[in-house]
């Protein structure tokens, strides 16, 4: 699918809410199911934005 | 038993994962076998027979619904795709595509029982790298790295199986498709793709001219069977050959599956860095790749016998003379007088030779020594050497800190130092390419340290720089405080 089909703001826009949202029940709430649905959706955005770059991963070291 | 392979990259992983698929099910005949895959791709996976049920994901409608639906009904859509396939209760789920949004589905889908290979996500939601062919693909491979083990045998490593020349099979129903849409090909042609999934794989029709033009005088009996996309059809229309009546322009005229019969029946095809180079693998049908420097080709070139890659650093720095001089030898059956890889006649861990090229191996023969236990490279350059030397110094100085914690001396891991330490790695991985392999394995162990007790969490980051110092004492040797570990040991 091509980032076309949606406008850049428009996805820029909801990454931005649902990285608010995502913060937000990580730090009251801890990794629960809801914040993995969150991060999931928030990644399915970020690949938008990037035109599905599907070798791009990132972790922090422990 | 009832598997899930997870592969939700473009349509060209799709097709590399077929042999991987057959293997698998050769293996395991009972083995009930679910795919997931982008909606787009789906057409990628149809002429999978081993492929029992076939699971979509649509991003366009899980995008479309995030974007147009109340703030309490955000992740609605999500968790019924996620319920669906947790409700199937998978024995194993198989991530075969490296990357988050796969990994954060991988564990949502997951149960407690559930065996899983490749990325998912530990309980704090940290990636969990579970074993150790994905670990390799984390730590070495992509662009600008140094890996030159092809994804398809990546792809067998993760599943744990062995691929034989069977597993690349085109089904016949596929190929018949074809051949009752395309029944008037031209009698002796080459395939041509002139598309590519980005604008830095593809070719000017003045490029395409140019070879295109160069071939037909040297092989007059010969077509051109142009391929491409729908958005393609200007590209193709614009290349042009002294005698138009050998060009063939069927850009956006096909469907996927023409394409297995086009191919099959070319007597060659010449593509970019795309998936068709991955349908004439499947057919065992000899390509010629004119690949670029926004991939590597080591990992995603074509593996039919007698394949050729041409590689140039992009479209702009194309070298047309030597693509034009390499392909009328190939076609002629003549050595390539240009610099060019070659498929390997036996199967080996590197899909390719190299022909004309001054082969920089140090980096890749180290990943082999890393993961595989190879002989480690010989070091034969004095600035490598200081920075394996600086890098042992930096170890020893985290391991010392770290065996004071041990034995009581500090009374929490002294993280300043140990950051500190990192910091410098890192400033060392920018310096110089050589040792980059050592630490990328190094920063992937890190990360594959999961949520665990602190003496465990310890433990293991311990064992990482023991483990380090060892294979930097290859090349530096032992320190006082190493040898002392040793004997602890």
């Amino acid at each position: 699918m091509s980032k076309n089909q949606f406008s850049e703001q428009e996805l820029r826009e909801k990454l931005a809410k649902l990285e608010k949202l995502s913060k937000k029940i990580l730090e009251s709430n801890g990794y629960t199911k809801e914040a993995n649905k969150i991060l999931l959706l928030q990644e399915l955005i970020k690949e938008q934005l990037r035109n599905e770059s599907t070798h791009y991963t990132t972790s922090k070291a422990r | 038993m009832k598997v899930l392979i997870i592969q939700l990259a473009r349509l060209g992983d799709n097709y590399q994962v077929w042999p991987v698929v057959k293997s698998f099910k050769r293996n395991n005949p009972d083995v009930e076998l679910h795919y997931l895959c982008r909606s787009s791709f789906r057409g990628a996976i149809t002429g999978l027979d081993e492929v029992d049920r076939l699971w979509e994901l649509s991003s366009a409608d899980h995008v479309d619904h995030v974007l147009n639906c109340s703030d309490e009904k955000l992740t609605d859509k999500m968790e019924r795709q996620i319920q669906d396939l947790k409700t199937e209760k998978y024995d194993q789920v198989v991530n075969l595509t490296f990357s988050p949004l796969s990994s954060y589905l991988t564990e949502a889908i997951s149960n407690e029982d559930t065996k899983v290979l490749g990325y998912t996500r530990h309980e704090d939601g940290y990636l969990d790298i579970p074993d150790d062919a994905s670990a390799l693909f984390f730590g070495q491979l992509g662009v600008g790295k140094f890996n030159r083990i092809h994804i398809t045998r990546l792809f067998s490593a993760v599943m744990g199986v062995d691929l034989l020349e069977e597993d690349w099979q085109v089904p016949g129903s596929i190929l018949a498709k074809g051949a009752l849409r395309f029944p008037n090909l031209p009698e002796n042609y080459l395939a041509i793709h002139i598309g590519g999934s980005t604008n830095n794989k593809l070719l000017s029709a003045k490029q395409w001219s140019a070879i295109l033009d160069s071939v037909h005088k040297h092989n007059k009996d010969l077509s051109f069977v142009l391929l491409g996309s729908q958005k393609e059809r200007d590209l193709a229309s614009a290349i042009t050959i002294q005698n138009p009546e050998r060009l063939l322009n069927l850009a956006g005229d096909t469907e996927v599956d023409d394409l297995f019969h086009i191919i099959k029946h070319s007597r060659l095809l010449i593509a970019p860095d795309s998936s068709l180079v991955h349908i004439s693998s499947l057919l065992n049908k000899q390509c010629i790749n004119l690949s670029f420097a926004s991939v590597n080709f080591w990992e995603t070139g074509p593996l039919a016998q007698n394949s050729y890659v041409l590689w140039n650093k992009s479209p702009l720095h194309f070298d047309t003379d030597s693509a034009m001089s390499a392909i009328n030898s190939i076609l002629s059956n003549e050595p390539v007088q240009v610099r060019h890889a070659k498929v390997k006649e036996n199967s080996s861990l590197e899909a390719y030779e190299l022909i004309g090229y001054d082969d920089r191996d140090f980096e890749w023969n180290l990943i082999k020594a890393i993961y595989l236990g190879h002989e480690f490279p010989i070091l034969d350059d004095l600035d490598v050497y200081q920075a394996f030397k600086q890098l042992a110094e930096l170890t020893d100085m985290a391991i010392r800190d770290l065996e004071m914690v041990r034995s009581g001396q500090f009374q929490n891991m002294n993280l300043e130092i140990i950051s500190n330490v990192e910091k410098l790695v890192e400033t060392l991985e920018k310096l110089v390419p050589q040792v980059r392999p050592i630490i990328w394995w190094f920063n992937t162990e890190k990360i594959r340290v999961g949520p665990w007790s602190d003496q465990k969490v310890f433990d293991r980051n311990f064992d990482i720089y023991t483990q380090l110092r060892t294979l930097l004492a290859i090349y530096v040797g032992t320190s006082f405080t190493h040898s002392q570990i040793v004997e602890q040991k």
